[in-house]
């Protein structure tokens, strides 16, 4: 296995319409029969020149319709560039949509084999991969049940074992591993390395910036079809952050009113709240215990957060909340996207809780920051930083970052475990 | 764009045609208590009424009727479905459509294939037919496979060309339906091209789908070697179509992608 893609000056156009075309003989009744106008034409990729070499990673990152998923489709061979040339060498294959071709009135077996033709195998050379498979997805219990009886987490299981387990020489993936329970989501990490580490040229499209940090030997920074930057991830991504957060400014209206935060302070607009304001963030809460408003917790004791937003009724955000100082480090950092969790559309408003069993700093004032971002992670709609404050506090004042429950215990060399504890201590925060 | 051989691209090819047509098989009647009886059905339905009009309240005075119109009906119905499945082979399946490594040319190919199952399934029982109805079957049966295969590429000519329109015109798919029903009474199915008036007859002749109809009754009922020079017309006709569907296919396949 060693394969590798080198992509040459490759340019591809799109065409745009008018509108949405027509796509049944209703709609075109009532349009009328004029025929579509052609409104110009989207540069999708321009002069775009990388290369994946076999046994590395190369990061794609930009916002959506920067043409990370055109410049795969094109390398993928489903597409074919207007100008410049891809060539690929080795079997190609793709972690894109899983479980395609698949019928879910069909077995797991049935369906292993379907899903591997589709990918590009034979027959014969699924059925050579048919335990591996099925031992990677965990579902040999299944296996002779109908698709249709999995739950999805059960399906996308079949379909990455699938597809993991092509052998290829080149793979391609796009976004697919924001998905499923983080055990499995950890195990296909490992595969990939593996794949990687035995040769495999591996291209990947995503949103976490913090995957291609610490998956790709290399990364590709698009814009509108152009490169950007092309060079190490380290670096790559931290330019690619600092232009988001230059962008969320540009996109933060003017003559915001200050506004008074729960906490008291007072949310001055690009001091310590940033974003385009299309979903605003209120009464945020910081409860320990649950139901009661607090500033200041004992280290290891629960904390929830909790608050409300609005705004347009369509936006779908991602949801964020992290633990840092006031110099910018950040001691907790979650959001909804990598932890799988499905936000639904705004609506009329809706209002999130994250409930953390212990909170096992060590003493000192921390902040809690909130934030609604853009899916894409191009902006932020509302962003609340180091305006609710929280202290923790311990008795015994350890300096470092944790303080997280401890049993120590100092043995005597010779007495061995039984008779020999000379000391013990026990804290539970 | 796959490194493989000639062969194993080939090799390829015929699993994914078996392995789909298969899921399509099994998946269609899955829930049913007479599965792929049901195949037959359609056809038997239609052959009664058509027997029962055709004999009784209007009467044609075609002989061996039954096996007559059940031959149309089969060849029809082969090429009916197929159409039907192919015309969304690239519209309707946008996950195939990205999948690297995947012939999607192989699609067409699995709906005519899939259709042509139903028609295999009920050969039996239209021989059993003719030969209730007295008709003396011969060696000219052996002709019958050389007609299929003579079908099979004029369909799929057709199946890579609807799908291929219906890319940039989804009206295909809407009108397609319609066309074909029309089409059925404009194919000797249920009738004679001998009651046709003369005036009206290149039109009837210019169809491939009379001489395709017309040489499996002469095979199966009358014991006649088929017209060869117009079967030879039609695999032209038809090979050409292959060939030039065939690139308009892959033609529209790429553009599918490209419209936003």
């Amino acid at each position: 296995m060693a394969g590798s893609v080198i992509v040459q000056q490759v340019s591809k156009r799109f065409t745009r319409y008018e509108r949405e075309r027509p796509h049944t003989m209703k709609e075109r009744m009532i349009q009328g029969f004029r025929p579509t106008r052609i409104l110009g034409h989207t540069l999708a990729l321009q002069d775009v020149t990388v290369e994946a070499k076999a046994g590395r990673m190369l990061g794609i990152v930009g916002q959506n319709g920067s043409g990370k998923s055109t410049l795969l489709r094109i390398v993928g061979g489903v597409m074919k560039p207007d100008v410049g040339s891809v060539t690929t060498t080795g079997r190609l294959s793709g972690l894109l949509e899983l479980n395609t071709g698949m019928h879910p009135e069909l077995t797991g077996r049935e369906n292993i084999l379907i899903g591997g033709v589709v990918a590009g195998l034979t027959r014969q050379q699924v059925l050579k991969r048919f335990d591996e498979i099925v031992a990677f997805s965990e579902l040999e219990k299944f296996i002779d049940s109908p698709v249709r009886t999995y739950s999805t987490g059960m399906k996308m299981r079949l379909g990455f074992a699938v597809a993991i387990n092509t052998e290829p020489d080149v793979l391609l993936i796009d976004e697919v591993l924001s998905v499923g329970d983080m055990a499995f989501q950890a195990k296909c990490l490992d595969r990939i390395r593996r794949v990687r580490d035995n040769g495999c040229a591996v291209i990947l499209i995503t949103h976490d910036l913090v995957q291609v940090e610490k998956l790709c030997q290399e990364a590709l920074w698009l814009d509108g079809g152009r490169v950007v930057a092309h060079g190490t991830p380290t670096v790559l991504v931290g330019q690619y952050r600092s232009e988001m957060a230059r962008k969320t400014r540009e996109v933060t209206p003017p003559d915001v009113p200050e506004a008074v935060a729960s906490s008291g302070r007072t949310l001055r607009i690009n001091e310590n709240r940033f974003g385009s304001l299309e979903l605003q963030i209120s009464e945020v809460r910081t409860e320990s215990p649950p139901g009661i408003n607090v500033e200041e917790i004992t280290s290891g004791a629960p904390l929830r957060v909790r608050f409300a937003y609005k705004g347009k009724s369509s936006l779908v955000p991602v949801i964020s909340i992290s633990i840092g100082r006031a110099d910018g480090t950040q001691l907790l950092d979650v959001n909804t996207r990598a932890d799988g969790v499905v936000v639904p559309q705004t609506g009329a408003g809706q209002t999130v809780q994250i409930d953390l069993d212990r909170i096992d700093l060590a003493p000192g004032d921390y902040f809690v920051n909130v934030g609604l971002f853009q899916p894409g992670w191009e902006h932020a709609y509302d962003y609340h930083w180091a305006a609710y404050p929280l202290r923790i506090i311990d008795e015994r004042h350890p300096p470092g970052a944790l303080s997280p429950p401890r049993k120590w215990a100092v043995y005597d060399n010779v007495g061995g475990v039984q008779d020999g504890v000379r000391a013990q201590s026990e804290r539970n925060g | 764009m796959l490194s493989t051989s000639k062969f194993t691209r080939l090799l390829h090819w015929k699993d994914v045609i078996f392995l789909l047509v298969m899921r399509d098989f099994k998946a269609r009647y899955k829930h049913t208590r007479i599965g792929m009886v049901w195949s037959v059905a359609s056809p038997v339905l239609f052959l009664l009424i058509f027997y029962f009009l055709f004999t009784k309240v209007i009467n044609l005075q075609i002989p061996q009727y039954a096996t007559y119109v059940f031959v149309g009906i089969l060849a029809w119905n082969w090429m009916q479905t197929a159409l039907l499945q192919a015309v969304a082979t690239i519209s309707g399946n946008a996950g195939l459509v990205n999948q690297p490594g995947f012939p999607l040319a192989s699609l067409p190919v699995i709906a005519v294939a899939s259709a042509f199952l139903n028609f295999l399934i009920a050969l039996p029982l239209m021989l059993i037919l003719a030969w209730a109805e007295g008709s003396h079957l011969s060696t000219t049966l052996l002709c019958v496979p050389i007609v299929m295969m003579i079908q099979f590429v004029f369909i799929l000519g057709i199946a890579y060309i609807v799908a291929g329109l219906n890319v940039a015109f989804r009206d295909v798919e809407q009108a397609l339906p319609i066309l074909l029903q029309l089409g059925y009474y404009l194919t000797p199915v249920f009738f004679s091209v001998a009651a046709v008036p003369q005036r009206f007859l290149p039109v009837f002749q210019a169809n491939p789908m009379t001489t395709l109809i017309d040489a499996y009754r002469q095979v199966i009922m009358y014991g006649q070697w088929p017209a060869w020079p117009n079967l030879g017309a039609v695999l032209a006709v038809s090979a050409a179509l292959l060939l030039a569907g065939f690139f308009y296919f892959q033609h529209a396949r790429y553009r599918f992608l490209e419209e936003l």
